[in-house]
């Protein structure tokens, strides 16, 4: 049986822990998580009713994201939600939101293998992300629950608040994890001055 | 040590108990925290600071800051070093060592003086005309090394530098009264606002000038506000920042220069400050008068004498005459003499002066109305100004005798130039105001706007007024709505009175400097109006005024109000040059930020990138993706070590990380459509479980990628990408989905990096694969070459596709990528027994060489067609369209004589021909080319060098002799088939 190695695992450079303590700000890094990404057409009502159906609630609007029942869904592109089942079967979604789409234009497609995932918490985070991206990621501009597809550090990546607080969660590409890490720790050093 | 011979004995804004040593031109000095460099020099009677870029000639201080055209410096050594620095704006620290540019051995005796002998073959474009023949490069190297600025570090900068992204609703550029009044109405009214100011203390003006403000000392009130500005979370004071450049949208760029005792964290900051408005309090620079020897030390804005005088505790000199047409003179004259500094006289070009005479006068200051410099007297520094009365109209000399005044010291105003080139880079608008003979700017911008000096408001009323409504306008606009309370107020209306007076009458029998840093006299303007350049852009050009490290900043006025004189145009008509960012000079290493190193760009790691590391993977950068290139093992050398990875592909079994191939998901009814007409291979009649290579072209019919496609269903296809090409494939399908063929229904999902990828090549492959545990069965009847299978291998999801690139039996294994690096250790466990091993990235790429497998970008270049690489028959059977195919029928690409892939035999089998070597037709030159070797390698397997090329119509040529020519040596040759090794795929299909 094959082992799972978690995205951070397979980098060699650093500390191959995330996390990064700095004043007023935490990284970590969730080893598991379980992502699904879903397409369609939103005027398609099949298409939401599915969604309805077998996720719980609707598709969210351009930008937000909607957290029910430990299951988020993401607006990525006027087409496209990235659906977090993490608490959740997501073999069971898959498979029933597969069923759900057959002969239609949509699609679900696992792509949890496919990202890596940052989570940052404290109150200093956007100052961090903001060395290297041009968005407004203040807590006052980043609204609670906005999900944003971005730059970062030149690398693409959807910025999510996750809630009120100003945490967020950053995915990017799990073959830029090492690099995302890497840089996140040396924005520290230059907001944080050491 | 020298040590503060020009000091005044007290006052100023220096630390007098922090004495700093340091070093001009090799020789030690001492100041005080708190100066810069400049002060310093002045402080210990440095007069000569630099040479001038043409003539060499020597030259001192002029302004305070920005302006300065003259003292420019290098400071540091070895990597530190930093060129072409003004002296005003380097702060003094410790043990500073400084040197002036072009000049040798210093400033002080400079031998390339001995050039102004020179100087009447030397005049504006004479390196356009004097040195023609016999060519321009016979002299190019002399006059270059005569010429220019400092010198660039031979070293790698070792400063960090950093960038930060910014949004506010209130940006003010500029610290001075303005910018701060500007600031305090727009953070009172609950904006969130950025302040900028590019000296390391704010105030601008009132650092050098004492007013009294709402009551209180000017430096009390500036200290209050920075207070406040400071203590309010949503405002940002950033000193040592210079705005640069404006963009559009409100897009204003900072440079943030770190405190001296904070550079070695990180040296400068980027700040890119996206603003809904702007408020422009950039101030105004005073500006000279042009008259014969103006260039002489000594010579000097009358406001920076003002603020060595009074910022820094220095005499600039000790006996001064001050030449105006502007009224602030006269304040700056009196503090000088308050200083202890003897004002012989204030010569005004004014017939009446008014009310600001009156204080000079007061003060014993005589006032000499109506009268312009004739010439100043000196050698190495002024030692005297001679004056003449002015006729009527200014422009003409008037009766009556000239007077010589001795000075060592000649501050010169000829009124304010507002600091507006961001307001122009904006698209802003100049008009020219006569009554303060200056260009001010004409609207405000729908999210810029100037204020204070910048907006051509000289006095201190005028630029708190000024910049408070500013301020409070623009936190409006941008949506704040808190009320800001009353503006700031100056005790008294400080006189800003000026007359335009740009230069003396022409004396044509000497030199007038019109451009200081680049020795542009009045007699360049002349002769560049003479050879009938009438725009101002092209008078810049030809005579360089305006150029260099300065931008003109003293200059530029001048010389557009005498080109306007010369060509008898008014100002307006002549125009300006265009701003263009930067407003001042800006290091490279801030442009570069951070993007050096290994965040030169984001490079992709592999799920195996690890475990390479770990096994002595030499990792290079292969399409963006860190990749191994090959695997050391001790006593190897690289080419052995490729060899024995060769040798287990051909032999036993190898594995290879295919996880950088793109993969991209295509589904829905349509797909098949989609696919067809994305690429030249026929995608309709590929059976489920098959997979079919397929080129893509562009438009124009250029081949830009190749891969595998993979029909899992009748509506699923998986397509394999080139490794760098997966981004811009992915892009290619969706915009033609979304722009082109909306109607065709079809999904398209990139998962490049949900999966990784195992190659497993050999002959042994299949028997490697069989003992991992798996329900796909792999018999080669059941799972034949170019088939696909989807099913469980090891306990895990998997894609098994029967496609390779080595020429051998080949399966490409994809599972998850979180399991890629267990598979590859598993894989590598079990087939042990039979020899198996990793293969980088070259032996790879020598395997299909030896094969003839075409790789795109390597075999192909911006020019290849299909029927270069021989599908043209594909094209031909091919009924539908597809992109790229109506370019195939222009004229060109259907050339008998292109390019065409082919492959090289040297005819000495041990000679490996270098990539990139020409096909040569002519054994002797000239000879033109008649194509290249695109891939080439030693074969072991083949007991030869082996060759991929592009050679002019090389298909019919097959067995003809060619030469092949490589840095001055030539190998003959003959073109072969491509396909060097299996040519009847038997081992593929195994």
């Amino acid at each position: 049986v094959l082992r799972h190695w978690a995205a951070l695992d397979e980098c060699v450079e650093g500390d191959r822990s995330a996390t990064i303590e700095a004043p007023g700000l935490l990284v970590t890094t969730r080893a598991r998580h379980d992502l699904l990404l879903l397409q369609g057409d939103p005027e398609d009502v099949a298409f939401r009713d599915a969604v309805v159906c077998h996720v719980g609630f609707a598709l969210p609007g351009p930008q937000c994201s909607l957290s029910l029942g430990g299951r988020t869904l993401m607006w990525m592109t006027p087409r496209e939600w990235l659906l977090d089942v993490s608490d959740s079967d997501r073999n069971g979604i898959h498979t029933a939101l597969t069923t759900a789409f057959a002969g239609t234009l949509a699609a679900v497609t696992d792509v949890s293998h496919a990202l890596a995932c940052f989570e940052l918490s404290g109150p200093r985070v956007h100052e961090v992300l903001m060395a290297g991206c041009r968005l407004d990621l203040t807590p006052a501009a980043l609204d609670p629950r906005r999900a944003v597809c971005t730059l970062v550090a030149d690398i693409p990546t959807i910025v999510w608040r996750r809630g009120d607080s100003s945490d967020v969660c950053c995915l990017v590409d799990r073959s830029y994890a090492g690099y995302f890490r890497t840089w996140v720790a040396c924005a520290c050093a230059s907001v944080f001055g050491y | 040590v020298r040590r503060n011979s020009w000091r005044i004995e007290d006052g100023g804004r220096i630390d007098r108990t922090q004495p700093l040593r340091f070093h001009f031109d090799g020789a030690p000095y001492e100041g005080f925290a708190g100066d810069s460099l400049a002060s310093a020099l002045l402080a210990n009677g440095v007069r000569i600071v630099g040479r001038s870029f043409k003539l060499h000639r020597p030259r001192g201080l002029v302004g305070g800051w920005s302006e300065e055209p003259n003292a420019i410096v290098q400071i540091g050594r070895g990597a530190h070093l930093v060129p072409n620095l003004k002296a005003t704006q380097v702060e003094l620290t410790e043990g500073l060592e400084a040197r002036s540019v072009n000049c040798w051995p210093n400033a002080r005796r400079d031998l390339f003086a001995s050039l102004q002998l020179l100087a009447p073959v030397l005049p504006a474009g004479f390196y356009y005309k004097t040195f023609k023949w016999p060519s321009w490069h016979w002299y190019e190297p002399a006059i270059r090394r005569a010429g220019g600025l400092g010198a660039a570090p031979a070293l790698p900068d070792p400063d960090r530098y950093e960038e930060r992204h910014e949004h506010c609703d209130v940006l003010v550029i500029g610290g001075g009264p303005a910018g701060l009044a500007a600031a305090l109405a727009a953070t009172r009214a609950a904006a969130r606002v950025v302040l900028a100011e590019d000296r390391p203390v704010l105030g601008g003006a009132l650092q050098w000038e004492e007013h009294l403000i709402d009551g209180q000392p000017s430096t009390e009130w500036v200290n209050a506000a920075e207070r406040e500005l400071r203590a309010t979370a949503t405002t940002r004071v950033l000193v040592r920042t210079t705005a640069f450049g404006c963009y559009d949208q409100n897009l204003v760029v900072l440079c943030e220069r770190s405190a001296p005792s904070a550079r070695a964290a990180v040296r400068e900051r980027l700040w890119q400050v996206r603003a809904k408005q702007v408020v422009l309090a950039a101030g105004a620079i005073e500006r000279p008068i042009v008259f014969p020897e103006n260039d002489l030390p000594g010579v000097m804005l009358a406001s920076a004498a003002l603020s060595y005088a009074v910022q820094y505790a220095v005499r600039p000199g000790r006996r001064a005459v001050f030449l105006t047409s502007a009224d602030s003179a006269y304040e700056a004259a009196a503090a000088l003499q308050a200083r202890g500094v003897a004002v012989a006289a204030v010569v005004d070009t004014r017939p009446a002066p008014g009310p600001a005479s009156l204080a000079a006068r007061g003060a014993g200051i005589p006032v000499i109305a109506g009268h312009a410099p004739l010439r100043a007297h000196g050698g190495r520094a002024v030692e005297a100004v001679e004056v003449c009365p002015l006729g009527g109209d200014g422009h003409r000399w008037g009766d009556g005798p000239a007077r010589l005044l001795g000075c060592d010291l000649l501050c010169v105003s000829g009124g304010w130039t507002p600091t507006v080139h961001l307001y122009s880079q904006a698209g802003g608008r100049l008009c020219y105001a006569p009554e303060r003979a200056a260009l001010i700017p004409a609207t405000d911008l729908g999210g810029l706007r100037c204020a204070g000096a910048a907006r051509g408001g000289f006095s201190l009323d005028r630029c708190l007024s000024d910049g408070f409504a500013a301020g409070y306008a623009a936190a409006r606009l941008a949506g704040a709505t808190a009320l800001p309370g009353a503006a700031p107020t100056a005790a008294a209306a400080s006189l800003a009175g000026v007359a335009a007076f740009w230069a003396s009458p022409r004396d044509r029998r000497a030199r007038a400097w019109v451009d200081l840093q680049n020795d542009v006299t009045r007699g360049d303007l002349e002769l560049a109006v003479r050879e009938n350049l009438r725009s101002i852009e092209h008078v810049k050009r030809y005579t360089t005024a305006g150029m260099a490290v300065d931008q003109g900043k003293t200059s530029n006025m001048n010389a557009l109000a005498l080109l306007a004189e010369l060509t008898g145009c008014d100002i307006p008509s002549v125009g300006t040059t265009t701003f263009r960012p930067p407003y001042d000079p800006v290091t490279l290493g801030v442009l570069a930020g951070r993007r050096v190193g290994g965040f030169y760009h984001p490079l992709r790691q592999t799920p195996l990138d690890r475990w390479h590391l770990e096994h002595g993977g030499i990792m290079e950068d292969f399409g963006g993706w860190r990749r191994p290139a090959w695997y050391a093992r001790a006593g190897c050398s690289r080419e052995e070590c490729i060899r024995q990875e060769k040798r287990a592909a051909r032999t036993a079994v190898s594995l290879f990380d295919g996880s950088p191939l793109g993969k991209i998901e295509v589904r829905g009814p349509d797909a098949v459509t989609f696919l067809n007409r994305m690429y030249v291979q026929d995608m309709r009649t590929l059976a489920v479980g098959r997979t079919r290579y397929g080129i893509m072209l562009n438009e124009h019919g250029i081949v830009i990628d190749d891969g595998v496609c993979m029909r899992l269903a009748a509506d699923h296809f998986v397509v394999s990408t080139t490794s760098g090409g997966a981004g811009r494939v992915f892009a290619a399908f969706e915009e033609w989905l979304q722009c082109e063929w909306p109607e065709l229904r079809v999904l398209v999902t990139n998962v490049s990096s949900a999966w990784a990828n195992v190659a497993v090549a050999g002959p042994r492959a299949r028997d490697l694969v069989e003992r991992l545990d798996t329900n796909v069965d792999l018999s080669a009847e059941a799972f034949p070459h170019l088939g696909i299978r989807c099913g469980t291998l090891a306990g895990v999801a998997a894609r098994l596709a029967r496609v390779g690139y080595t020429g051998e039996l080949s399966y490409e294994l994809n599972v998850p990528a979180g399991y890629g690096r267990s598979l590859w250790e598993t894989l590598l466990a079990a087939g042990a027994d039979f020899g198996g091993q990793p293969i980088g990235v070259e032996a790879l790429q020598q395997l299909r060489t030896e094969k003839g497998f075409l790789h795109v970008s390597t075999d192909t270049d911006g020019r290849t067609v299909p029927d270069d690489l021989g599908m043209g028959g594909i094209v031909a059977r091919k009924a539908e369209d597809f992109v790229g195919r109506r370019s195939l029928d222009r004229p060109d690409a259907r050339r008998t004589d292109r390019l065409q892939f082919v492959g090289i035999a040297a005819e000495d089998p041990a000679i490996v021909l270098p990539v990139g070597a020409h096909v040569i037709a002519r054994l002797r030159p000239p000879s033109g080319s008649e194509g290249f070797v695109t891939s080439s390698c030693a074969s072991e397997v083949l007991g030869r060098s082996v060759a991929l090329g592009l050679v002019r119509a090389g298909r019919s040529r097959m067995g003809e002799g060619i030469h092949v020519y490589s840095v001055g040596q030539v190998w003959p040759a003959r073109i072969v088939s491509p396909t060097w090794y299996d040519p009847s795929g038997a081992r593929l299909r195994a």
